[in-house]
């Protein structure tokens, strides 16, 4: 930090990025902006932005039957729990031909945005096995991977919400790109990791 | 937190004043992610500000030596007459040695 400080001058700006941060290293003598995760709505967008299929493709993965079957396999997963339950988004009631707003309103609520837990690199990782699997196919992966502690975690605090993404925002990204990691050496080969990866960063 | 976006930003944010030639000195971008020590990384800033150095050797960890390096580096900065910017990427181990 002393040699940046040194080697800035009016003539030379330095721009740099760190995951670590100390009040004493950076004093005032920096300008330091924190990137803040993302809220659950823009999750949602950016998720849906990087589905990589053509229009009508992607227009079939978020019809709203696949939601309405997203939503049995969630009650499914966590139905046993009627105060987990309790805290599920609702289908949309109304009797009208369902928008994508219906879609990113249920969606924005959902458990499976509490394991993305706000990070671009996670949503850009996992965004992409919409190629290969549904919804409820997605979100079954990622909880079957978390069960072991899910159901323990729920039971003991019954404040689903706030303590999964706590627990998710340690870990969802190492767990993400190991679910991806494995799922695509498994499947398809490394190679194509790599590019899932170079797309998504 | 990894993944957030900040290298993304780093490197948006840096194409984007380059192409509007701001800095007239020139846009170094040097992505850090693989170096461990701050020596590794003097050694990577002098090679990249190198100019016409062909007698550069690596320098040993005493010092004299080390302060000597720094000062190079430091000396080929100060050549910069009007603007120059430097975009260090992920420069988390260089902190941490910073720190210990």
């Amino acid at each position: 930090m002393t040699f940046i400080l040194e080697i800035a001058s009016p003539k030379v700006k330095v721009l740099f990025t760190s995951n670590k941060f100390s009040v004493k290293e950076f004093g005032e003598s920096f300008s330091v902006k924190k990137i803040q995760k993302l809220k659950k709505a823009d999750s949602v967008e950016l998720f849906l932005k990087k589905i990589p299929l053509g229009d009508s493709d992607k227009k079939s993965f978020l019809e709203y039957e696949n939601i309405m079957e997203l939503h049995k396999v969630t009650v499914a997963t966590y139905g046993d729990d009627p105060e987990v339950t309790a805290k599920l988004p609702a289908l949309c009631k109304q009797r009208h031909t369902h928008s994508n707003l219906c879609i990113v309103n249920y969606l924005s609520k959902h458990p499976i945005f509490d394991f993305f837990a706000g990070i671009p690199l996670v949503i850009s990782i996992v965004a992409p096995l919409s190629v290969f699997k549904s919804l409820s196919e997605i979100f079954q992966y990622l909880a079957a991977k978390n069960e072991g502690y899910d159901s323990k975690y729920i039971s003991s605090s019954g404040n689903f919400q706030d303590d999964l993404k706590h627990k998710m925002a340690d870990e969802s990204l190492i767990h993400c790109l190991e679910y991806c990691s494995g799922y695509f050496e498994n499947k398809k080969g490394s190679h194509l990791l790599a590019l899932w990866y170079l797309i998504g960063t | 937190m990894p993944g957030l976006g900040k290298s993304s930003l780093l490197k948006n944010v840096t194409c984007f004043l380059g192409d509007r030639d701001i800095y007239k000195d020139g846009v170094l971008y040097i992505d850090f992610l693989h170096v461990q020590t701050f020596k590794e990384s003097l050694q990577i800033l002098n090679a990249y500000l190198k100019e016409e150095d062909y007698f550069y050797q690596s320098f040993n960890d005493n010092q004299d030596e080390f302060q000597h390096e720094i000062e190079k580096v430091k000396g080929k900065i100060m050549r910069f007459t009007k603007k120059f910017l430097f975009a260090l990427d992920n420069i988390d181990h260089l902190v941490k040695e910073n720190h210990e």
